[in-house]
């Protein structure tokens, strides 16, 4: 499983400048970031080699977060791949709460999140039906 | 044109009314109300101590907290059955300030209004459209009855709805309008698109405007908006709602209706009284009240009294518009709030810290309320949905409690501007402006 950080940011010039130097500064890498916006303010999810590090940070200088276990996968690069693990998923009634790509040139990996109750059957799941799922970067 | 002559006594015919009235009153609370016959024995006061009304500064003051505390008609002093209308201001949860009426009362209320309008100008010739809410709220209501009263034509339009009050006051040809100040100049915005001869659409004569407190600036705009004379009136629930007082054609100075409501003018931090002339905390205690009579009370508004002769005959005292607050009330589109009561509803609701600040701006001439909260991480999700759901939930929590429209602005932690330490709880931009 992989430990992903929102972050709330406010919508104003320089904030996200803000988060990324701190990251950067502290020789975090970022593995994927993905920005959602709202009518007046932005959360930022992030998942970095060193969560721990990371959310120590933007804590410390201000930052309001929270840590969620989210689901990665690594899928073949072609169609109807993603779709095989949708399905495994759905015919077991497990509900996707939201999902994004991360860039990768031979494999796609997709991020997704699915409910606390559901996350170890989902895990072990996908774990049988042969799917690579990964447990960081 | 005076509407009662009472208004143009001689200043010790006056007080001969108010002491007789002002005897009527004490002894009445003190034998009906256990409120106050507690606070006089506590002073060692009887109701016959007071002989003169300089004497009124020995009896103790009345604040709205003691409304509260007696929710709803713990200070009423008649049964139920003799009360012919309630009414209400905003409350935290569940515990407004109410104020109930006699029949006698709301022939009181109806007479001072009358006056207002008369000394405005107003008549049974005129259409008067309403914009005061309808409700609770006295403002509506105050207004209504007594443009019956004279006879005028009343258009009850209440707020909101801009376009289409404006098709009204042009169709039904309204010569007065009552409304909040901020509304007659927003309604003068939408009006001003229809091209530069829009006031010739209308026949508005002079407006009756009240509730807000206003500086010289606005009375100007407003008047320039419409091309129309600005007659300011006072009131509060509490004493009576509008009515308590106005002013006439020549002056911009506010004639109590003294003969049921006196005036006090007092140093907040002391409570002594101060001479005339001197701005401080108007006290008001009511003379011919039924329901609610009210002693000394606190209403908060900084004001000054002048006894000077008034070039329209009338010899009643005469009040500065209000200059500002005693206390840290806001009143934002005619509704007061105190920042206590927005703690209040933030405290009870779920997840979110007391981290909140509250801004009073314009957004074009209405008055526009954000509220900043600061996030925490108790309340972060990694769901948009559910931290909108906080916002959400608060607007309508602030909605429902304090009947204000406010925008609530999630910000970041340690955001809000903290002086000497102490996090600045209210930003009043319309001020600076």
């Amino acid at each position: 499983m992989i430990k992903q950080l929102s972050v709330f940011v406010e919508d104003k010039m320089g904030e996200l400048t803000r988060i990324t130097s701190l990251l950067s500064d502290n020789n975090i890498s970022i593995k994927s970031i993905n920005l959602i916006d709202s009518s007046d303010f932005g959360l930022l999810r992030i998942i970095a080699d060193d969560y721990k590090k990371a959310s120590d940070i933007l804590s410390k200088n201000g930052f309001s977060l929270t840590i969620a276990d989210v689901l990665g996968v690594e899928i073949e690069n072609r169609a109807g791949s993603f779709n095989d693990v949708v399905k495994i998923l759905s015919e077991n009634e497990i509900n996707i709460e939201y999902l994004y790509t991360v860039d990768s040139d031979t494999y796609g990996i997709f991020i997704f999140k699915v409910s606390r109750r559901d996350l170890k059957k989902a895990y072990d799941l996908l774990k049988q039906s042969n799917i690579k799922v990964l447990d960081g970067f | 044109m005076v509407w009662n002559e009472i208004e143009t006594a001689k200043r010790e015919d006056i007080e001969t009314i108010q002491l007789k009235r002002l005897s009527e009153t004490l002894q009445r609370v003190y034998a009906l109300t256990p409120f106050y016959k507690k606070k006089f024995d506590e002073l060692g006061i009887l109701p016959t101590d007071i002989k003169s009304l300089k004497d009124i500064s020995k009896l103790p003051f009345t604040k709205k907290q003691d409304l509260r505390d007696h929710y709803p008609f713990g200070l009423f002093t008649v049964p139920i059955s003799q009360v012919v209308r309630i009414h209400s201001s905003s409350g935290t949860t569940g515990k407004p300030t109410v104020v109930g009426y006699t029949k006698a009362d709301m022939d009181v209320w109806d007479e001072v209004m009358a006056r207002v309008y008369t000394m405005a100008g107003v008549t049974a010739e005129d259409v008067v459209h309403n914009a005061y809410g309808y409700g609770l709220f006295t403002g509506g209501l105050g207004f209504h009855s007594a443009a019956q009263k004279i006879g005028a034509a009343v258009v009850p339009a209440s707020g909101g709805f801009t376009d289409r009050q404006l098709m009204l006051m042009r169709d039904f040809g309204a010569t007065v309008l009552a409304s909040t100040p901020s509304f007659a100049l927003h309604l003068a915005e939408i009006a001003k698109k229809s091209g530069p001869n829009y006031k010739d659409e209308y026949k508005l004569k002079c407006g009756v405007f009240g509730a807000e407190p206003v500086s010289k600036g606005l009375k100007e705009e407003v008047s320039k908006a419409w091309g129309i004379d600005y007659h300011e009136t006072y009131g509060l629930s509490e004493i009576i709602g509008p009515g308590v007082s106005a002013n006439c054609k020549h002056s911009k100075l506010l004639h109590i209706n003294e003969d049921h409501f006196y005036p006090e003018i007092i140093d907040p931090k002391t409570g002594e009284v101060l001479p005339e002339g001197e701005r401080g905390e108007l006290v008001i205690t009511t003379l011919s009240k039924q329901a609610l009579p009210i002693i000394r009370y606190r209403t908060g508004d900084i004001t000054s009294l002048t006894y000077e002769p008034c070039g329209c005959g009338r010899t009643f005292v005469r009040m500065e518009s209000v200059v500002g607050r005693a206390d840290d009330m806001l009143i934002v589109n005619g509704v007061n709030v105190y920042p206590s009561q927005v703690e209040h509803v933030i405290a009870n609701t779920e997840g979110v810290t007391l981290n909140y600040q509250i801004v009073a701006d314009k957004k074009g001439f209405l008055d526009k309320l954000e509220i900043l909260v600061e996030m925490s991480d108790e309340i972060m999700s990694d769901n948009v949905k559910e931290i909108e759901k906080i916002k959400k939930d608060l607007q309508h929590a602030l909605l429902n409690n304090l009947y204000i429209n406010a925008n609530v602005k999630l910000v970041e932690p340690r955001t809000i501007e903290r002086s000497m330490g102490k996090a600045v709880r209210i930003v009043d931009k319309r001020r600076e402006s």
